[in-house]
This record gives structure tokens, sequence and C-alpha cells, in this order.
């Protein structure tokens, strides 16, 4: 388990997360994307697609390695919805599994392989729904997430 | 009957179809005729050509691309018949000059156990017969204040299954992103922007 490679391992559990709530909706009928990786998604994006969207903003060493905190936001992209239910049954979703309190592992999903074992643990401290994020865009909300992380050494 | 006939008569040019694969002489001789207006409002004729075929026979719907006397390779860009009384007495095809060739990318992602991507690598899927025409400007959805030239890009109409908005396409030392692609009768247009 190496220092370096630790935010890669936690930016793509953070990505099976989102991946694993987007499986779960509509009969598996939702997309997922990365925004940091949006230019590779324009289609998804400018469509009336449901996507849950997520993005890493942090993962820090605090006060130093094997402990960080972390702030993430994951969210739901949705079109042709009326009343927006879509989209806050998915924002539930989310906020269940990122309830404040909620631990999970840390895999390395980095390669093909899947993980066996998990190379650290985060917990949620902080939850809340962030405001209109995305300038000409409509449907998009996401919560702000914060947490800690543990790297097992 | 009669202008069968006569469409047969001028048809007596022989020369080379691309069936997909290989060049073939072609099973029927043509009149390969050049017009210098009304063909489109873009080119006017300095790329397009018309052939023509007496009688009922067609040009086999695989062949894509004709090559005349003097070597220059044409896309077969859409047929005609003609009809007298019921009966087909001319096939009119409109042909576009090919001078390029495009080598298609495709772009093939490596997703993790979870099915994220975690890499992506392109695969090159084939070359092929293209015109190419500078289409207008777009601003860049990577940079802002930035401009692409955008282009569109000809193929024939098989190609259509390679390319998808993740295809990259290269012709000559110039390397392109496709935006879109729309079937216009037996070819492809593809709306790319240069990279």
């Amino acid at each position: 388990m190496t220092v370096a490679l630790f935010p890669a391992q936690f930016k793509t559990t953070i990505g099976a997360l989102a991946k694993g709530i987007a499986n779960a909706a509509d009969g598996g009928a939702v997309e997922m994307v990365d925004m940091d990786d949006s230019v590779n998604d324009t289609e998804l994006l400018q469509a009336s697609d449901t996507v849950v969207v997520w993005q890493l903003h942090a993962v820090n060493p605090m006060p130093y390695d094997p402990m960080y905190q972390f702030s993430i936001s994951v969210g739901v992209k949705t079109g042709d919805d009326r009343g927006n239910m879509r989209m806050l049954k998915l924002l539930g979703d989310i906020q269940a599994k990122f309830a404040a309190g909620a631990e999970m592992p840390v895999y390395d999903y980095t390669t093909t392989t899947p993980p066996v074992a998990p190379v650290g643990s985060l917990i949620v401290v902080a939850i809340s729904m962030d405001q209109y994020q995305f300038d000409k865009t409509v449907g998009y909300r996401m919560y702000g997430i914060e947490g800690k992380a543990l790297r097992f050494p | 009957m009669k202008l069968a006939q006569a469409a047969s008569y001028h048809s007596n040019t022989p020369f080379d179809a691309w069936n997909g694969t290989q060049w073939v002489l072609a099973a029927v001789s043509g009149s390969l005729q050049a017009y210098d207006r009304f063909i489109t409002d873009r080119s006017f004729g300095l790329k397009k050509r018309i052939l023509t075929i007496g009688g009922a026979a067609a040009l086999p719907a695989n062949y894509e691309a004709v090559r005349g006397l003097d070597g220059t390779i044409f896309l077969i860009t859409s047929e005609t018949p003609d009809y007298e009384v019921g009966l087909v007495q001319m096939h009119s095809y409109q042909l576009l000059q090919a001078d390029h060739t495009a080598v298609v990318y495709r772009t093939d992602d490596t997703k993790n156990s979870v099915g994220v991507p975690i890499s992506q690598a392109e695969v090159n899927v084939g070359t092929f017969f293209c015109d190419i025409e500078r289409y207008r400007t777009e601003s860049s959805r990577e940079f802002d204040d930035s401009f692409s030239t955008i282009f569109n890009i000809t193929l024939a109409l098989s190609t259509g299954a390679l390319i998808n908005n993740d295809t990259r396409i290269t012709v000559g030392s110039d390397r392109f992103e496709v935006r879109e692609k729309s079937e216009m009768l037996r070819s492809l247009n593809v709306v790319a922007v240069r990279q």
C-alpha cells in the first residue's frame, strides 16, 4: 500500500459507489459521469438522459498520512423530469448511501482486476444539498459531502 | 425504349468500381459527364460528376466508389433510376471526387471491475476514400474562448457503423474529432472538428 496511490484508489472508490447508485436506479437505465472527465461524456450531459454525476474535490492528508480529509460532490442530472421526481428519488438514494456517520471501505479500483481487500476506510462527516451549480444547464443538483478517510498502512 | 437505346449508346466508357474490398472492372459501361454548375450549392460541380448507365442495369449496392480512366476516384453519393413508361431506361449516379483517404480510429475504454472507465486507447479500424471541405468555426467544448475549425468529411455509407462521437479521423496530417454524422442517400456526412 503506497501513499502515492491512495488518491487514485480513493477516487475510484467514489466512482464505484456512484456507479452502484446509478446501476440500482431505474433498472440500470441510469448512466454515471465523472464531472472531471465530462469532455468524454458530452452527449450524456447534453441529452435528456438521467445521469448520476460526481466529482472529487479534495482528498488531503490531515494532519498527515495515513489520515485524510475529503470533499466530494455526488448528485443527479435529469431531463424530461416533470416535477423533478426522478431527480429527488435519486437524490434520496445518494443521501441514504452517504448519510452522516456512514462508514465504507476504500478499495483499489484503478486496474481491471477486482479488488479483494480494502486499502482504507472512509467515514462521512457531513452531507448537504448544494445550490444550483452549473450555469446554463438545468436539472442538476449535487450533494456536498465531507468526511475523513484512513489509509491502511 | 428509344430513350433506353440512346442512353445505352452513350454508355460506352468502362470504369473500375470499388466493391468495399478491391477495385474490379464494372460489369457495365457508363458515360461520365462533367457538370460545371447547378449540381449543388457548395461545390459548384468542381468536385462532382454525373455517371449515367443506359438500360435497366444498375451498379451493385456494395459498389462504393468508381475510378475514371485518369485514375481519379469518385465516391458514389446517390443513385437515381430514370423511367420511361414504367421501365428503367437509365441510372444516374452523382459522384463526388475523393482525393483523400481517411484513417478512422475507434476509442475503446478500459473499464475497471465495476464498469467505470479508467483509461482509453485508439484502435485503427480502417482506411477509406473521402472528400473533405471546410465548413465553419465553432467554440471549443474543452477550452473557453477557443474556436475550432469544423470540416465536412464525406465517406462511403458503409463506414457509418464504425463512426460515433468518440471516433477520431486523420486525413493526411490533420486530425479530426467527430461531432455528428448523418446519412445522405449513398454517402455518410461527418461533421468533425480539426484538433
